[in-house]
């Protein structure tokens, strides 16, 4: 089983990112579970969203507190809040930055961390507005490269089931996303 | 079809392919989106019911009582205090032996303000005279939703059902929606044997005496007694149908186990997988859910749980002054068992106010009763420092 | 999948639920009552207090349906121009409305407005034939004669308009500035009123007494209505007078009126409070002029519109009360003050107001030009020699009549009240006087109808009742107007009146153009959807839902909108006190 947690702010689209990768993985054959942080919401304000896959049936039903993987929609979360907290040594973020993996040595001293300008994608295809862009499908896009965990085709399958607008944008930036992440050059990090 | 979704649509989907006729449900907060997604429903077609706003939980029940008392197939949804507003006309749908069926979200009750899962706004409504049956996935409540109504119209009883806040409500996985030409196959359109009707106009709810009144309560207690075979019958017909079932009482991996747990709701599935790995080390233990809390499952716990040395009854809910709720009826039913078979049971509080309950938590509810150095007539507070 | 019924559904005879046994029908509450409810369309009082007589209930009625052109329809069975009156006329209407205890009275002038200009942009095609042989003359075309004509055309006769003034309109044309009545919505609506039927032609420049003659009108037409309105300022009647620059308001206004734009000086000063006082006061405004009024009582007293008065302040007039002018004093000929004495109200005078009294102070109000406008009269010389009049008019029976066969009267030249609604109405009843004349002459029938039989709920008399074409159907008819205490507010939410849209005060005083540019179709419906419809079944079915006993059921379509079993119906009277507009009342049973 793996356990991913994603990090947005309200407003990014950062739960619906949660359930449009468990549909993804469903289409898969994938066992999934997907949840919000258990709270209140509000615009603006950090959410965290949660994931779990596996290929036998899911028995676990509490919160996620030592993730293998992050998806973070926001950058200007790291730092402000402790994105990392519980996440197991060695593991994956996916940061949405138009800076390089180089350019977050705290993180990539400890974890395997990617980027991709996924904002700069998403105004490019006009998703929500230049100042509030909704950036979850071409993270997405980005996740599936850079995870292997899912492939871009299921992603842009579960884009047209769940998607209520703009189909076609989010498919084209989730499409330029895979093909924009930016690897660690450093060797690989031992992995727990 | 197989779709991700979360509880809250799962029950929306039951309730559709149930074909509810009416709907009556208080919009605001503590609403779910159930009743969103149902309105939604409504409007576009999907669900040709008739939706009724109502100023208050109370009024919905009040609205649900008069659509149920003309014959209509009749739906809400609410949750924790909404729930605990609507308690008076709880005992009139109950009295009424209307066969309305009820969503409730498990949330807490404040003070202090609280919105994630416990039990006790549901618990709080047991002797209403409404079944109530606690579901652990978002497949059981889809299912539980559409037999919830066979079972009421049946009996003449309502059905509350459960499903845990958060945990199942804002979860989401993969659930089947059943095919609505197999659905009323099983689902006939109801029949009533009381109505509301004016071309045939009778007095409904008028003064009963002390002559006739404790024969109203005993054929609503009997109605009562007849559920746990005529759920069987249900279950087994979906089973038939669809290839599932769940039962008022499951016993999981308890062959030969000398220490149970008792779970309910979603706790059931996380204490499964601790259950496997203490299996997989050798030990015995399993448990017992149970899915059906009214009328209380005297005879299946009997049979579940007779012979077995130590039982931990996991209580997400607390009447206070007494204990957890499920563990003082547990012991009440296991009573009279003979000496030799009747176990040690342990009751454990825990979860409330949407605390989480990790593997890790029913691990130190096992090593607890392991021990058994504490009273078994206490209720015992796990995570709580005193 | 056959359930079998599983658990017991009685015991002992007992059902599972309080249930009765046998049906409720056997219980014939209706052998309890002594009184019952009766479904009785009584008058909303906007109906009432409509001089012009227009069922305003009724198209509120249609138009809250949606059914804009039927609405439009009824409207103009009774008003031939609610282009204008939804412009000008004081609405009584609205002052009587009962929603005004609410949350404001229905914006019912707007919403004829509304309708008027509707009416005006697509007037209906001319019917053809007349049925009528007989011709009948119209002196003068204000409203009273446009309206007279106007029904006495659709009542299928042949009518002259005789006008001595160059175009048709009367006092609307000569009075009212343009920027409260503008003259192509004016223009329209008398080109809808002579299009209709072909029965109307209006003949400008023709000054009856001299051409034609009274005896030459009189043998050539059957019948003659007289409606030439009250053309002459009365006179100040103090010192000065004469002096240059002081000047009849209604002179001013005709030759603004006319397109003039007269130099006024600095300062003027409109003495008067009615509504040509008003009217001189925003002219002037309009030529650059700083505008006081003088008027000798105070506000509250004022007979001019109290929206016009709010105007004038609003575009920057200042109004003087309790000044009474006394002199007008000026050097060289010429106006540079009027001399006003200070007034104190005192006890109530025969109209109710509080009769204002010297108090001996005096001051000087400074002035270039003094306007006067202090009221008219009508000219009574021209008329036949041998009409009875009074002081202030024409005497006129319920329906037009006077002392002289076939010569009927209306408006402003008779003594009756003197406002463009009544005017009007007026010219209405003399149609109606005239039809039944005539009638009465070519049948040999006598003229039995009365006034009376014509006004459902004491109010204005109706056209289309006249004509036995009144497309409401109403139930069982009482001559009562409903008050507030005869509705049920709580079935009516809290909706705020829709103001009229205004050109900014800047804009408004800068020419001539309409200032108030009134509410848009939507908003008149909505305005529609206001309306309580007092006294009127609008089959909303709260009778029905409250009733305890479901002893009220509907009427597929017959007389009554709802059936009352009475077998059941115990009297208990909960619709009537429910019914949110007083159309159902109690009376003793007669069974």
């Amino acid at each position: 089983m793996r356990e991913l947690r994603l990090h947005g702010r309200g407003g990014q689209g950062t739960v619906i990112a949660s359930k449009l990768l468990a549909v993804a993985l469903f289409l898969e054959g994938r066992q999934v579970q997907s949840f919000p942080m258990f709270g209140v919401e509000r615009r603006g304000a950090p959410v965290t969203a949660f994931l779990r896959l596996d290929d036998a049936p899911i028995l676990l039903r509490c919160e996620i507190s030592a993730p293998d993987e992050l998806i973070v929609l926001d950058a200007t979360l790291v730092g402000a809040t402790d994105v990392t907290a519980g996440l197991k040594p060695g593991g994956d973020i996916l940061i949405n930055s138009p800076l390089s993996p180089e350019d977050f040595p705290l993180l990539s001293a400890r974890f395997r961390v990617s980027t991709v300008d996924a904002t700069g994608i998403a105004i490019r295809h006009g998703l929500g507005s230049p100042t509030q862009p909704i950036v979850n499908t071409a993270i997405l896009g980005a996740f599936s490269t850079d995870s292997g965990l899912v492939r871009l085709s299921t992603v842009v399958d579960a884009i047209r089931e769940e998607v209520p607008m703009q189909i076609e944008a989010n498919i084209a930036a989730a499409t330029e996303a895979s093909l924009a992440v930016r690897r660690m050059n450093a060797p690989e990090v031992a992995r727990a | 079809m197989k779709k991700v979704m979360v509880g809250n649509h799962a029950v929306a989907w039951g309730a559709q392919r149930a074909r509810v006729e009416v709907i009556a449900a208080y919009p605001i907060t503590p609403q779910t989106q159930i009743v969103e997604k149902l309105s939604e429903m409504c409007a576009d077609g999907t669900l040709p019911a008739r939706y009724i706003k109502v100023e208050s939980e109370h009024s919905a029940m009040a609205a649900c009582i008069g659509a149920s008392a003309t014959g209509a197939r009749t739906f809400t949804a609410s949750s924790s205090h909404g729930l605990v507003y609507m308690h008076e006309m709880l005992h009139w749908a109950g009295g009424g032996r209307l066969p309305i069926v009820m969503a409730d979200v498990n949330r807490a009750l404040g003070p202090g303000w609280n919105i994630w899962t416990d039990q006790n706004d549901s618990l709080s409504q047991r002797d209403t005279g409404w079944v109530q049956l606690y579901c652990e996935t978002n497949q059981e409540v889809l299912d539980t939703t559409i037999q919830a109504f066979r079972l009421a119209e049946m009996l003449d009883l309502p059905v509350m059902l459960m499903l845990d806040g958060f945990y199942l409500s804002h979860t989401a996985e993969a659930v089947d929606i059943p095919d609505q030409d197999v659905v009323d196959e099983f689902l006939p359109p109801r029949v009533s044997r009381h109505k509301l009707d004016v071309n045939d106009p009778h007095a409904f709810g008028a003064l009963v005496r002390p002559d006739s009144y404790m024969e109203m309560r005993w054929l609503q207690q009997e109605a009562m007694r007849q559920v746990p075979r005529v759920l069987e019958t249900i279950e087994a017909d979906w089973n038939r149908l669809f290839g599932r079932s769940y039962g008022a009482v499951e016993s999981y991996r308890a062959e030969d186990a000398d220490l149970l747990l008792v779970t309910t709701g979603t706790v059931t599935s996380t204490a499964r997988y601790v259950v496997d790995q203490r299996r997989a080390a050798g030990e015995k233990i399993g448990l017992v859910k149970i899915k059906m809390f009214r009328p209380f499952p005297t005879e299946q716990l009997r049979m579940a749980l007779a012979g077995v040395d130590k039982v931990a009854v996991l209580d997400r809910n607390i009447s206070p002054g007494h204990g957890g709720i499920f563990a003082e009826e547990l012991r009440s039913a296991l009573y009279d068992l003979p000496n030799e078979d009747r176990p040690q049971i342990y009751g454990f509080v825990l979860g409330l106010g949407g605390r989480d309950i990790t593997p890790a938590v029913i691990d130190e509810v096992i090593e607890r009763t392991k021990q058994g150095t504490e009273s078994e007539r206490e209720d015992l507070w796990v995570g709580v420092n005193s | 999948m056959p359930d079998i019924l599983m658990h017991k559904t009685a015991v002992r005879g007992v059902p599972q639920v309080s249930v009765s046994q046998t049906s409720t029908l056997v219980t014939r509450t209706g052998s309890w009552k002594s009184i019952r409810p009766e479904y009785h369309d009584r008058m909303a009082p906007c109906n009432q207090g409509c001089p012009v007589g227009i069922d305003i209930e009724g198209y509120m009625n249609l138009l809250r349906e949606g059914r804009v052109e039927e609405a439009r329809d009824l409207l103009l069975a009774e008003n031939p121009m609610p282009s204008v009156t939804g412009r000008v006329c004081h609405h009584p209407c609205e002052n009587a409305c009962n929603r005004r205890f609410l949350d404001g009275a229905v914006a019912i002038h707007a919403v004829e407005r509304v309708l008027g200009d509707l009416a005006d942009a697509s007037p209906a095609a001319a019917t053809g034939a007349l049925p009528r042989v007989e011709r009948v003359a119209v002196v003068g075309s204000g409203p009273a004669g446009l309206a007279c004509a106007y029904h006495l055309a659709r009542f299928g006769y042949r009518v002259t308009v005789f006008e001595a003034a160059l175009q048709a309109g009367g006092m609307l044309r000569l009075g009212i500035p343009e920027y409260r009545l503008p003259r192509p919505v004016l223009d329209r609506a008398i080109a809808r009123i002579v299009a209709q039927g072909q029965g109307v032609e209006i003949r400008c420049g023709a000054r009856v007494g001299s051409d034609p003659t009274w005896s030459e009108l009189t043998s050539t037409f059957n019948a003659v209505c007289v409606a030439t309105g009250a053309h002459v300022s009365r006179a100040l009647d103090v010192p000065g007078e004469a002096l240059r620059g002081v000047q009849r308001g209604l002179d001013f206004l005709r030759d603004v009126n006319a397109g003039a734009r007269p130099s006024l000086g600095r300062h003027v000063v409109v003495v008067g409070g009615g509504n040509t006082a008003m009217d001189c006061a925003r002219a002037a405004l309009r030529l650059g002029a700083a505008v006081t009024v003088a008027y000798r009582r105070t506000r509250d007293e004022m007979p001019a519109i109290a929206e016009e008065v709010e105007e004038a302040l609003r575009e920057g007039a200042t109004l003087s009360f309790l000044a009474n002018p006394v002199e007008i004093v000026g050097p060289a000929g010429s106006v540079s003050g009027v001399v006003c004495e200070r007034m104190a109200l005192g006890e109530p005078d025969a109209s109710g107001r509080r009769r204002p009294v010297p108090t001996g102070e005096r001051f000087t109000i400074a002035a270039d030009t003094v306007l006067t406008a202090i009221g008219e009269s009508a000219e009574l010389d021209g008329l036949p020699a041998d009409v009875t009049t009074s002081a202030s008019g024409m005497r006129v029976e319920a329906l037009g009549g006077t002392n002289r066969v076939a010569l009927f009267a209306g408006g402003d030249v008779t003594d009756l009240e003197r406002t463009v609604a009544d005017a009007l109405g007026a010219g209405k009843r003399a149609a109606i006087g005239i039809d039944r004349h005539l009638r009465a002459v070519a049948n040999n029938e006598n003229e039995a109808t009365s006034a009376d039989a014509l006004r459902f709920g004491g109010g204005n008399v109706s056209a289309a009742q006249w004509t036995g074409r009144d497309p409401i159907r109403r139930v069982a008819p009482v001559n009562e107007v409903v008050g507030l205490d005869d509705l049920n507010l709580h079935h009516f939410a809290r909706v705020p009146r829709q103001d009229d849209a205004h050109l900014s005060t800047g804009a408004a005083i800068a020419a001539f153009d309409e200032v108030n540019t009134g509410l848009t179709k939507d908003q008149a419906i909505a305005e529609a959807n206001r309306c309580f419809n007092c006294g009127v079944c609008t089959q909303c079915d709260v009778c029905l839902i409250y009733c305890p006993d479901a002893a009220i059921s509907h009427v597929a379509d017959g007389e009554a909108n709802y059936d009352v079993a009475l077998d059941y119906c115990k009297g208990c009277g909960i619709c009537v006190a429910e019914c949110p507009r007083g159309a159902l009342t109690m009376t003793r049973d007669r069974a």
